[in-house]
């Protein structure tokens, strides 16, 4: 549970800090996409081990 | 069994003659759930069908028949891809963004670099989503939803860069001979006719359709038979790249623009049309027919709606199609059950 929400708030920080930056909503997307890909690559690493 | 001893004892007799009259009727039970299974959805098309001629008036007209066929071509090519995705045990949540995006690529193509950048370009673009996708699910063996999740977001992202977040649409130039491959009534019909009977004889008659089915059914048993476990996901997600982005650019010229709202919630109008058409969501076990009759039953049910129960918008719709999915899955999880059991 903590895990899950540790997620929630990773990605709604991620999205705040580009929208601060004014990177544009598409590239959010593309952003987001990449980091869901990253963080389940390196969680099946993680359990792989 | 006692049905294999030697005949002649008088005390064995009567159990090999019931065992046997069992054995009969749990075979016929087989044959019955399987029928079920596989051409549930047509029984119940032809049922829907049969009676809406009967009881809907204006719907057995040409023109409805058109609409129906016309407005369900290019949306049915999703289906088509996805029927390959979930035999093999996966799922594409991208399909739906893909098509947008293979329409928005169109329309810019059009505009950019003429008839064949808008054909070529899509295709392409559908082909590397698909090979991304089939790479990280078959070799880094990452959950097919979340990677084609992200493949959604990914596709959704790009066609909203490309369009200054949604706010512009590539209007195809109207003397450009792109528009020739969407227009008409026919050409679309045939296209997602030939497509699917292509389909068919891709996963009935071919090694790589025999390898999907095994490769669904059980991939470690597919693995201990030497079969190219990896290569056929890849190949499956590649398929249904290509078909999205392929049908978004088809969608693109019958529209005569990219337009770039188009596609949300496409990707659960395939798997429900799949899973309709007998397609098990488990893997293992399909038929591009069932998918068909799946589309073909969908869209009449729409139509019907569309008809009687237009005062109530889309969201009828909806839930006619999620009640009818939900039963759908229901019966399929008996017959899984009641086929083990026999």
């Amino acid at each position: 549970v903590l895990g899950t929400v540790a997620g929630a708030v990773l990605m709604q920080l991620i999205a705040a800090t580009l929208i601060q930056h004014n990177v544009r909503a598409s590239y959010e997307q593309i952003v987001e996409a990449a980091i869901i890909v990253a963080a389940v690559y390196a969680a099946r690493g993680r359990s792989g081990r | 069994m006692s049905s294999s001893l030697a005949p002649g004892t008088a005390s064995v007799e009567p159990d090999t003659g019931s065992e046997r009259a069992s054995l009969r009727s749990s075979r016929r039970g087989e044959r019955v759930f399987a029928l079920a299974q596989q051409q549930g959805g047509l029984i119940t098309l032809v049922i829907v069908f049969l009676g809406a001629c009967i009881f809907s008036g204006g719907f057995a007209s040409t023109d409805n028949f058109n609409s129906i066929l016309v407005g369900n071509a290019y949306t049915s090519l999703l289906a088509l891809g996805m029927t390959f995705v979930i035999i093999s045990g996966g799922i594409d949540l991208s399909v739906g963004s893909v098509f947008a995006l293979g329409g928005v690529l169109a329309g810019w193509g059009t505009l950019h670099g003429g008839t064949a950048v808008a054909i070529v370009l899509p295709l392409a673009v559908g082909l590397g989503i698909g090979l991304v996708q089939g790479m990280l699910i078959a070799y880094a063996r990452l959950a097919p939803f979340i990677v084609t999740l992200a493949g959604l977001l990914f596709a959704r992202g790009v066609l909203q860069a490309m369009t200054n977040e949604g706010s512009q649409t590539n209007h195809v130039p109207p003397h450009s001979s792109f528009l020739a491959l969407g227009n008409g009534t026919w050409g679309p019909v045939l296209t997602a006719v030939v497509l699917f009977v292509l389909g068919a004889v891709l996963l009935q008659r071919t090694r790589f359709g025999q390898a999907l089915f095994a490769v669904g059914g059980n991939e470690n048993a597919a693995l201990l038979m030497g079969l190219p476990v990896a290569r056929t996901k890849v190949l499956v997600y590649v398929l249904s790249g290509v078909l999205a982005c392929g049908a978004g650019m088809l969608n693109a010229s019958r529209l005569e623009a990219g337009i770039t709202n188009i596609g949300v919630g496409y990707e659960l109008a395939a798997i429900a049309a799949v899973v309709i058409g007998g397609t098990l969501l488990t893997g293992g076990a399909g038929s591009i027919t069932g998918t068909a009759s799946g589309v073909l039953l969908l869209a009449v049910i729409q139509n019907l709606i569309g008809v009687h129960l237009s005062k109530y918008g889309s969201s009828a719709s909806d839930l006619v199609n999620g009640l009818f999915l939900a039963v759908v899955v229901l019966l399929q999880t008996l017959i899984t059950r009641r086929r083990r059991l026999l």
